[in-house]
């Protein structure tokens, strides 16, 4: 009795054994699943931590790369007409000096004379050449397209729309013109006339400057702060016609102070009557 | 009054640019331009200048890009039949 309690108890035994060993096995592969997991789940991570990275490089690119200002008119686009008009300039230049050599080697006073001809006639050429258009590189075509624009401009034929493109400083000038040219002390009709205009033109001019002093006081704000750059579009522009706008905008800066300056003293004698 | 301002990308780089003229036109009243260069040559007699609507809100000034085109068009007409008016006041 005894022998087979025993032995049934080793089967037991035996058979827990077994199990238990089956349990640490798969335990064991349960920890080792686990520990991949793991390791996954923290490759899982930091592969998305870098496309964040990535996405935030590009973000941050595309934000300072957005105004890689659009060049309306690449130098690459420039008026092929242009370039040939210098080739001319410059060839016509290169036969005045030959001629100019020639010149130093003759003797006889006429024949330098005919010289001198031919050398005038091809710097009136180069003076034709230059004088034609204005320049200003990137938007030349932009002119060329506009002058039907401009001359019907002049001949009044444009809807107000149209003809209202010019911005004040020109309008200034034009109506400053306009101005000296008239007479309200004429007698007769004309100064009637002259002194009626004289006042329409006061009152435009009133109109521009207080646009011109706006812009001035937004300049002078700028000035205090800085000023956030978000867009821009870029033209390229010969240095003789960028120096025009700023000639321009100086003028009109030095015609101000002087009609200010006219003002202060008309005040001043006001004030002071001249006692007889 | 010099004509320099301080400008601000969205990154944060500062640059000096010189203002060469603040303007409007009359086909859009309601806004301000401003013509400026960071003084890039393009070659001898050429340079790049760059135009922007002129933003405020706030007291704080934006430059702004003028993307549309009619807009641009007429922008580019005003200034070029300026530079040929100033031409020939000069000559």
């Amino acid at each position: 009795m005894n022998n087979s309690r025993t032995v049934y108890v080793k089967i037991l035994d035996d058979r827990i054994a077994d199990l238990n060993k089956q349990i640490s096995a798969l335990d064991r592969q349960i920890q080792n699943k686990k520990f991949v997991l793991a390791h996954d789940e923290k490759k899982l991570i930091s592969l998305k931590k870098e496309v964040e990275k990535i996405e935030q490089e590009k973000r941050e690119y595309e934000r300072t790369n957005r105004y890689e200002y659009r060049d309306t008119f690449p130098i690459d686009a420039l008026d092929a007409r242009y370039d040939s008009k210098e080739a001319k300039v410059r060839a016509i230049k290169s036969q005045i000096e030959d001629l100019n050599d020639l010149k130093e080697q003759l003797q006889s006073t006429s024949a330098k004379k005919r010289v001198d001809r031919k050398i005038e006639r091809r710097q009136e050429k180069i003076k034709k050449l230059k004088n034609k258009e204005t320049r200003i590189s990137g938007i030349q075509r932009n002119v060329i397209l506009s002058k039907r624009v401009i001359k019907n401009l002049k001949n009044k034929a444009m809807s107000k729309q149209e003809a209202n493109v010019d911005y004040y400083t020109s309008k200034l000038n034009d109506t400053q013109t306009l101005k000296d040219r008239l007479d309200p002390n004429a007698a007769g009709l004309k100064g009637v006339k002259d002194s009626v205009l004289n006042t329409v033109y006061e009152i435009k001019e009133k109109h521009y400057m207080k646009k011109k002093a706006k812009h001035d006081a937004i300049l002078n704000e700028m000035q205090q702060r800085s000023v956030g750059l978000v867009g821009a579009n870029a033209i390229v522009m010969s240095r003789n016609a960028a120096n025009r706008l700023r000639n321009g905008r100086d003028q009109l800066n030095q015609m101000l102070n002087e009609q200010a300056n006219e003002n202060t003293q008309t005040n001043e004698n006001n004030l002071n009557p001249v006692t007889l | 009054m010099d004509n320099f301002i301080e400008v601000v990308t969205e990154d944060g780089r500062k640059f000096k640019a010189e203002v060469i003229d603040i303007f409007s036109v009359d086909a859009y009243p309601d806004k301000d331009y401003i013509i400026y260069s960071f003084g890039e040559e393009v070659s001898a007699d050429e340079e790049k200048v760059y135009i922007s609507i002129v933003e405020k809100i706030d007291d704080q000034y934006r430059l702004l890009e003028i993307s549309d085109p009619t807009e641009w068009s007429i922008v580019q007409e005003a200034i070029a039949n300026t530079v040929e008016n100033e031409g020939e006041v000069n000559e």
